[in-house]
């Protein structure tokens, strides 16, 4: 067995931690300590890929035969499609937006439903948040609403909970939502889906102090929220309409009229940011007319397949494309697809071209964003000989600048 | 009026914003075949894809087919007429000043959305967010009148600032969301939160509502003069208004509570 590999970071969900070791054995990874369920199954059984082959309709060919079909089904379509882009680093966002701009494709970076409201109710009435450094160190009271941390951050709570802060010794765990978690919650407030935006607004009107008729649940809950001296709110799946976080997002808002509090999400890396920096949108961002134009609806993938909008797809990896509806997953498959993915990675999708790609933190280095904003880098694990998505999708973008003109 | 017939159904995005009847009203048939539109990401002339015929002089457009995945028409329009034979997409009439769109068949997602005047007719349904806000801007729709015969979806006169907007169907959820002020006319069901964040403005439904916002409250029994000048409006529109009788008293609730508390909704006395 060879040397353990120490401070690898894991970029399995959102909190990216960079405390994993890992011990390789006849080219694979076969332990991970101090990783987390998601984590270990992410790593373990990964080997550097080197034998990955790329495939034309199913059939192994050379990785410059997959870029020239790739390139000739994007220059051939009207209105294609990337998307993807989930666990994706910078260079490879940078490379994929290039390539959007260059062919006036629509780019939508695979979002679950809840990140893109958030996204939309941020840009509405803005956010007070913090960074997981803050959680840890001074919130008193943690509340997840919408959201089962364990199952979906499963290190959450030992890296920045269960550890004692700087300014706060204990602090008490609170959950909303319509099923109770399975790990430990102090106090649990179950309410529908349904009754969310009711349920906020409520609570928005008590800590303003208007009468407002509600239920005992709901007057405890806004009096635990004003007594906090610094409450931290994750919010997840359950809160996925844009009014239900707008109206959070208030609610935090007029709580730190009289005390401290910060809405956070609980979801994966945050990859909007480039896209954000350099286009101007956070995703849904058509470049069709030359410009960048923005439509959170219109050219979301969901919308765009669903109405048989466009011609041709370009995945970057097919992790996430279960954020998109059973309707637009059935027309994915009547379209030419283009899939850039990591071997390892399982997907039914029968696409026409294939590449294997590296994975940041596994096969290549990579800066990503954490759920939080912190941007960390990853290290590699293997010296892979893969190529990373950002030279594939830099390859495709000179082909297609060269047979368009 | 010029005649613009869709050659053959395409589902990839259409861009005709720049199909205006002002600025077609000066040119020849055969300038406008030559006008350029998207189709998808490529540039062509209109003359490919719709078949171009009649006399633009009058400031009159019909659009004939089917323009589900159109976009903009009559966006930005500041005068003349537009019929769409068909369905029309989304964005119609967007940000439009003034004149007329008539549309026979559906229209899809921001209808009239924030148009500063003229009148929108839809035979058929439409879509979310009909005279509202586009993402990021304070206010939606601030004149003019929107008329849908058939349903529409969410958001329906969301961030609305000023005008009218009169459904003849069912509305879906967010009635009036964040509305500033103007009216917004529901003969059928109203979707749960109406009115939800609402500061002013008014929501008359022709009926009962259920689950009012706990952040409404009741304000009082009345025949409002206001109702009766909105009903006349409408009927002198063409609108049906039997549902609206505004001789009747109607409950009005006032809220909503977490914004000024200025916004109604009236409902039937029933």
């Amino acid at each position: 067995m060879s040397e353990p590999i120490n401070n690898v970071a894991c970029a399995a969900c959102g909190l990216i931690c960079e405390n994993i070791t890992v011990r390789v054995d006849n080219g694979k990874i076969i332990a991970a300590e101090n990783a987390c369920s998601k984590c270990a199954a992410k790593l373990i059984g990964q080997s550097a890929g080197n034998t990955a082959k790329a495939t034309i309709s199913g059939k192994p060919c050379s990785v410059d035969e997959a870029v020239a079909q790739a390139i000739a089904i994007l220059a051939e379509s009207r209105s294609p499609l990337i998307y993807g882009l989930a666990g994706s680093d910078i260079a490879t966002q940078r490379a994929a937006i290039a390539l959007a701009d260059r062919l006036g494709a629509t780019l939508d970076p695979a979002l679950p439903a809840f990140h893109r409201a958030a996204i939309q109710a941020i840009q509405a009435v803005g956010i007070s948040t913090c960074t997981l450094g803050e959680v840890k160190q001074r919130a008193d009271v943690v509340v997840f609403w919408g959201c089962d941390p364990d199952a979906t951050h499963p290190a959450l709570r030992e890296r920045f909970l269960d550890v004692p802060g700087e300014h706060v010794k204990s602090r008490q765990i609170l959950a909303i939502g319509s099923q109770r978690p399975a790990a430990h919650i102090d106090e649990f407030f179950q309410w529908p889906v349904e009754q969310q935006y009711t349920s906020i607004s409520t609570l928005r009107a008590l800590v303003a102090g208007r009468e407002v008729s509600c239920t005992p649940d709901l007057q405890a809950l806004a009096e635990l929220l004003k007594s906090a001296n610094y409450s931290v709110i994750f919010f997840g799946p359950e809160l996925s309409g844009v009014p239900e976080l707008e109206a959070l997002f208030q609610l935090v808002r007029q709580l730190n009229s009289q005390t401290r509090c910060a809405a956070l999400g609980l979801g994966g890396t945050q990859i909007e940011n480039v896209l954000t920096w350099q286009s101007g949108y956070p995703f849904a961002v058509n470049f069709a007319l030359g410009y960048p134009r923005y439509g959170p609806h219109t050219f979301s993938a969901n919308y765009l397949l669903e109405h048989g909008q466009v011609d041709s797809v370009l995945l970057v990896g097919s992790e996430g494309s279960e954020h998109l509806s059973a309707a637009a997953q059935k027309q994915l498959e009547k379209l030419p697809v283009i899939l850039l993915d990591n071997a390892s990675q399982k997907c039914e999708l029968k696409p026409v071209v294939k590449i294997p790609t590296a994975v940041p933190g596994i096969h290549c280095a990579g800066t990503v964003f954490r759920m939080d904003g912190v941007p960390l880098r990853l290290p590699a694990i293997f010296d892979s000989e893969l190529l990373s998505a950002a030279d594939v999708l830099s390859a495709i973008q000179q082909g297609v600048l060269t047979s368009c003109g | 009026m010029l005649s613009l017939a869709l050659l053959s159904r395409t589902t990839l995005p259409l861009e005709l914003s720049e199909i205006q009847p002002d600025t077609l009203r000066e040119l020849s048939l055969r300038e406008i075949e030559q006008l350029f539109i998207y189709h998808g990401r490529e540039k062509l002339p209109l003359a490919e894809l719709f078949s171009v015929n009649g006399n633009p002089s009058d400031e009159q457009i019909e659009f004939v087919g089917d323009l589900s995945s159109a976009s903009g028409i009559g966006a930005e329009m500041t005068g003349g007429k537009i019929r769409v034979v068909g369905n029309a997409g989304n964005y119609v009439g967007l940000g439009m000043f003034s004149g007329e769109i008539e549309v026979t068949g559906d229209a899809s997602y921001s209808l009239g959305s924030e148009m500063r005047g003229g009148v929108i007719r839809v035979a058929g349904s439409a879509s979310d967010c009909v005279g509202g806000a586009q993402l990021g801007s304070v206010r939606g729709m601030t004149g003019g009148a929107i008329f849908v015969q058939g349903s529409v979806g969410d958001f329906v006169g969301a961030r609305m600032r000023r005008g009218l907007i009169a459904v003849g169907g069912d509305v879906g959820e967010y009635a009036g969301y964040k509305m500033l002020a103007g009216t917004v006319v529901i003969s059928g069901k109203c979707g749960s939160h109406a009115g939800a964040s609402m500061n002013r403005g008014t929501l008359w439904m022709g009926q009962a509502i259920k689950n009012l916002l706990p952040t409404f409250s009741y304000a009082c029994t009345s025949r409002p003069a206001v109702l009766g000048m909105i009903a006349r409006e409408l009927s002198s529109l063409g609108f049906d208004t039997a549902g609206f009788d505004a001789l009747h008293e109607w409950r009005q609730y006032s809220g909503d509570s977490t914004m000024t508390g200025r916004g109604e909704i009236f409902v039937p006395l029933t």
